[in-house]
């Protein structure tokens, strides 16, 4: 039985590369009916596959597809001019804006790490909290309660921690740890939610 | 004009000549219809893939090497265009699953012109196992249709086909011997 699928698979490579079958494999066939009988139909269903044609192309498929091509030619053209044209604009407005991008994030960098020296140096924390800021360091606007320059949202976030702490005057880095304490209605969000709860009330 | 090498024809139409233009369509409209029509199991879709793999062509023109044949380039895009065409074509739900419903017009092209036996018993045996074919083939999964039918309608070579499909030699090769086996199967189930 291995000897017979072995032999058509030998007829399917021969109809593949186009080749003659080997003189054991035509030797096989002549002696097994059930081998050459499969064999006469793989090369029946090959020469018939050879012997068919495709229809040929209808009349006037050319000629319908000529006029398309054209438009769609003249589009590729308009395209290229308006791409070379507008390419050293393009390049030039790249570039601007990974520079920008660079200094904006230079610039927030450096503003950060002010922050934080800042916050480390406690005693003179002044004016240098921005309101972007003010969740980094909260103990600077805690000191500052009364304070006007600070923005109107985030002196009241500030200022009820304070009311807890500011009898208290020396340690002021371990306010930002006991902010939740005063924290009451909301269970689900810890103290990362301590700025915002501030200004509700 | 009409004796422009495909060199001289590909930079008179990227310099923008309309006659340019023409003469590729009508030099490569025969050639690709004929892939498409052996790709594609309804003719409409045939035509569709030509005008598509034209356009294609066209917007592609400047990719084009002069190292290969024009017209391989241009099989290759019809290839792959056919192939999608055929994929999406809703035509292909309608037809029908069994070997033995009746087909439509258009499904027994690619073998209704085989060439006429003398012997009408042998013609009719041909004709019955010619339309018994067209329907395996139209029921082949189409990579093994595409296969078989660039290989044997087309006579392209397995290593052709993998380079016109974007598929490696040997993948090719299976495809092809799987599609002949199932082929085998399903004209060999109806004698």
């Amino acid at each position: 039985m291995t000897v017979c699928s072995g032999s058509l698979e030998h007829v399917e490579l021969a109809l593949l590369e186009g080749s003659e079958l080997s003189s054991a494999v035509q030797a096989h066939l002549t002696s097994c009916s059930s081998c050459a009988a499969q064999a006469e139909t793989l090369k029946g269903i090959v020469a018939a596959l050879q012997a068919s044609q495709a229809p040929a192309a209808p009349a006037g498929l050319a000629a319908r597809i000529v006029p398309l091509v054209l438009a769609e030619a003249q589009r590729g053209r308009r395209q290229n001019v308006f791409v070379r044209s507008f390419r050293p604009v393009a390049s030039f407005a790249a570039a601007f804006s990974v520079v920008l991008a660079s200094l904006v994030a230079a610039g927030g960098a450096l503003v950060v790490s002010a922050a934080l020296t800042a916050g480390s140096r406690n005693p003179a924390p002044e004016t240098t909290a921005p309101a972007t800021k003010a969740p980094v360091t909260t103990e600077a606007p805690a000191t500052q309660a009364p304070a006007t320059e600070a923005p109107a949202t985030e002196a009241p976030a500030t200022a009820a921690p304070a009311t807890t702490e500011a009898p208290v005057p020396t340690p002021t880095p371990d306010l930002p740890r006991r902010t939740p304490e005063p924290v009451s209605p909301d269970p689900s969000e810890g103290e990362s939610t301590a700025p915002t709860e501030g200004t509700s009330p | 004009m009409p004796s422009l090498t495909d060199q001289e024809l590909v930079a008179a139409c990227l310099q923008g000549r309309e006659s340019a233009y023409a003469l590729l369509v009508e030099r490569y409209t025969p050639r690709l219809h004929r892939i498409a029509a052996r790709i594609c199991r309804h003719p409409q879709d045939a035509e569709d893939a030509v005008q598509e793999s034209f356009l294609q062509a066209v917007r592609d023109l400047r990719k084009w090497k002069p190292t290969a044949p024009l017209e391989a380039w241009l099989v290759t895009i019809t290839v792959r265009t056919a192939q999608k065409v055929d994929q999406r074509s809703n035509r292909v739900a309608s037809r029908s699953d069994s070997l033995d419903a009746p087909l439509p017009d258009g499904n027994q092209r690619e073998l209704r012109d085989q060439a006429p036996s003398t012997d009408p018993a042998a013609a009719a045996g041909s004709a019955d196992l010619t339309s018994r074919l067209a329907a395996a083939i139209e029921d082949l999964p189409s990579k093994y249709r595409v296969a078989v039918t660039m290989r044997f309608q087309e006579g392209l070579s397995p290593k052709e086909i993998a380079e016109h499909l974007g598929l490696p030699e040997r993948t090719v090769r299976t495809h092809l011997l799987r599609g002949l086996k199932a082929l085998k199967e399903r004209v060999g189930d109806l004698e």
